[in-house]
């Protein structure tokens, strides 16, 4: 019964990567940028989280729409004061801005509230629920519904709205979308803000099941961008996929194989992916840049 | 170096003689163009420097921080010829460093064979994995930032992998390499200054390397093929060939600085030679400098590591406050120089040919 709960987990797992890979797909698929700090943005929206819950007593998922609305407008400045400024210059710039931007908002953490292990608690996300021998944590049920309902509101609000299709537009031909009266900038800020909201979500969901510390988001940020990669740039439901198959595909390594080597695995799978398919499991255009 | 008369009139009997086909104006005069006005007191610096360890009661701290200048002027300069001339932003360069320290710390902790041979073993390995890595990348066309993932994606599968594969590398522990007092065969000096003099030579040669591919046809393919991928390979330049070699160049010279970070710590684990943050700092300096030009690096890293060490020694009761700072810096410097200092007298002809920008 090691498989059943390993792939189980692995949903689990993914669907937290689903959720942060959102927010960087609107990210690096519309601004295109890539954005180091999408890691450390998780961390404050975790600390954020737990600042919430334990000034407010609130539940961990109560949470939620404050955190989500904090990242958004978080997310709005930093568009509008830092990327903004730098959109269409140098490459390394860009990269660089958003690594020394990743640096303040990790270490601020750190100095703020130190390096150890924080928690958030909630009365019932302990509890273990079987089915069929599998056996997940309510907290762990409760965020692979939150992903899921997330992902098919994203979905809704991209292609039935005005403002989603503004943002699929400008994704596609920024010049083009200009000349048909979209705002550029603004879509960008539209954009940076949703994704980070996203993080927001992703950080209320996933607070009960992890420690919250410093470096909680590194390796959720960088594993986003393997996600949005493979799943094609673009693609909400490719990169929802992408993400579950690699929570699957880390979670059974590390059962069966090798817990240590599970990430080195998972990069490794993301290179070959990458050479071998540039566009994408999902994607299907043929990817210029 | 003026264009004498032999240049102007070119004997008769050859008029497709070498000099007479390649003029000189093509290729700039580099720094013999800089005049003795500044080549004096940048010889004058550089004896000064060199005479450092020689100051009585001078602290070894300080001689430290100005190895770790060389040090990261090497990686960066490293950086500078595959990122600044050829245009591929690699963020992973920290992968070469940790193949050059494991290989040849490895070699001698298990197999005791000299660091001295253990270098050009890990420079070979990195360049290996440069070209393993490179060849399908741009022979499929994976460049900007799908290059700069991948590399990103190459330095996480090297620190997981020096951290999960334990029963070699020793995992997250690290490997301490036994002190052996002074033994020049191993790699190992009791008199520490001989470690600055060395990654002093390292550096002397790696920027001569760098000055000299900067001014070299292959120098002026990548820069060709950095500006204009399409059209270089149109004006028949083997693009694919060119960025593996630019690539596997700088791999075996951060391979060779990794060597010298395990042989002057007698230390080394996965975060300190195959972290992320290396990877970055060594970007950083380079961009700091100006990456375009072969000095840049040097520059950048004679600012930055004085700087992060004077931060993390003046405020070590805070931690994590020296790293906010300096990344405030990052984010300032990005949106207020992003050609780096060089990068300033890029504008003027003269100062270009003698930067090399």
């Amino acid at each position: 019964m090691q498989l059943p709960s390993a792939v189980a987990s692995g949903i689990a797992l993914g669907a937290i990567y689903a959720l942060v890979a959102a927010g960087l797909n609107l990210v690096f698929g519309v601004v295109k940028i890539i954005n180091f700090a999408q890691g450390a943005l998780l961390t404050v929206a975790l600390y954020g989280v737990w600042l919430f819950q334990r000034a407010a007593g609130l539940d961990p998922y109560l949470t939620l729409p404050a955190v989500a609305a904090v990242m958004a407008g978080l997310g709005y400045l930093i568009q509008a004061g830092l990327i903004g400024r730098v959109l269409g210059k140098e490459r390394t710039s860009q990269l660089l801005i958003t690594f020394g931007l990743a640096m303040v908002l990790k270490n601020l953490c750190l100095v703020l509230w130190g390096a150890d292990n924080r928690s958030v608690t909630s009365r019932y996300g302990d509890r273990v629920l079987g089915f069929l021998g599998v056996r997940m944590t309510v907290a762990s049920v409760v965020a692979v519904a939150g992903s899921a309902l997330t992902v098919a509101f994203l979905y809704l609000f991209l292609h039935r709205t005005r403002a989603g299709t503004a943002i699929r537009a400008v994704a596609q031909q920024p010049d083009s979308a200009e000349l048909a009266g979209i705002n550029v900038r603004r879509v960008y800020a539209a954009a940076f803000a949703v994704g980070t909201a996203l993080i927001g979500v992703a950080a209320s969901l996933m607070a009960p099941i992890y420690p919250i510390h410093p470096g909680a988001g590194d390796s959720f940020g960088i594993m986003a961008f393997i996600v949005v990669i493979l799943g094609g740039l673009g693609s909400v439901f490719g990169a929802a996929l992408a993400a579950l198959l690699i929570g699957v595909l880390q979670n059974v390594f590390a059962t069966l194989v090798s817990v240590q080597l599970s990430t080195a695995f998972v990069f490794l799978v993301f290179i070959v992916a990458m050479i071998a398919r540039p566009s994408g499991i999902f994607g299907q255009k043929a990817r210029v840049a | 170096m003026t264009a004498g008369p032999a240049r102007a009139a070119p004997p008769p009997s050859s008029p497709a003689s070498p000099a007479a086909v390649r003029p000189l104006s093509l290729r700039g005069r580099g720094l013999s163009e800089a005049g003795p006005r500044v080549i004096g007191p940048a010889l004058l610096l550089l004896a000064a420097v060199a005479a450092l360890p020689l100051l009585p009661g001078i602290r070894f701290y300080y001689l430290q921080v100005v190895i770790l200048v060389f040090w990261f002027a090497v990686l960066g300069t490293s950086w500078s010829i595959i990122g600044g001339y050829g245009g591929m932003h690699s963020i992973g360069h920290a992968t070469f460093v940790g193949v050059g320290a494991y290989t040849s710390t490895l070699l001698y902790v298990d197999f005791h064979i000299s660091p001295w041979l253990g270098m050009p073993a890990g420079m070979a390995l990195a360049a290996l994995v440069a070209v393993v890595i490179g060849y399908p990348c741009f022979r499929f066309g994976i460049r900007g930032d799908y290059f700069a993932l991948v590399t990103v994606a190459l330095g996480q599968v090297g620190f997981e992998a020096a951290n999960g594969a334990a029963n070699i590398t020793k995992g997250a522990q690290g490997v301490p390499l036994p002190y052996a007092g002074n033994a020049p065969f191993a790699f190992q000096f009791a008199n520490r200054s001989v470690y600055f003099y060395v990654v002093m030579a390292l550096w002397l040669v790696v920027v001569a390397v760098a000055y000299r591919v900067r001014r070299s046809g292959f120098g002026f393919k990548l820069i060709a093929l950095r500006d204009d991928e399409v059209a270089a390979e149109r004006g028949g330049i083997d693009v694919s060939r060119h960025k593996l070699l630019a690539l596997a160049l700088s791999a075996a010279i951060a391979a060779a600085a990794g060597t010298f970070y395990a042989q002057f710590f007698l230390f080394i684990d996965p975060g300190a030679v195959f972290g992320l943050t290396l990877s970055v700092q060594i970007v950083l300096m380079a961009v700091l400098g100006g990456m375009n030009s072969y000095l840049g690096a040097t520059v950048g890293a004679a600012l930055l590591v004085p700087l992060s060490q004077w931060l993390t020694t003046r405020l070590s009761g805070v931690p994590g406050l020296d790293l906010v700072i300096y990344g405030a810096i990052l984010v300032a410097l990005m949106l207020y120089m992003p050609f780096g200092i060089l990068g300033l007298l890029r504008r003027s002809p003269h100062w270009r040919r003698v930067i090399g920008w």
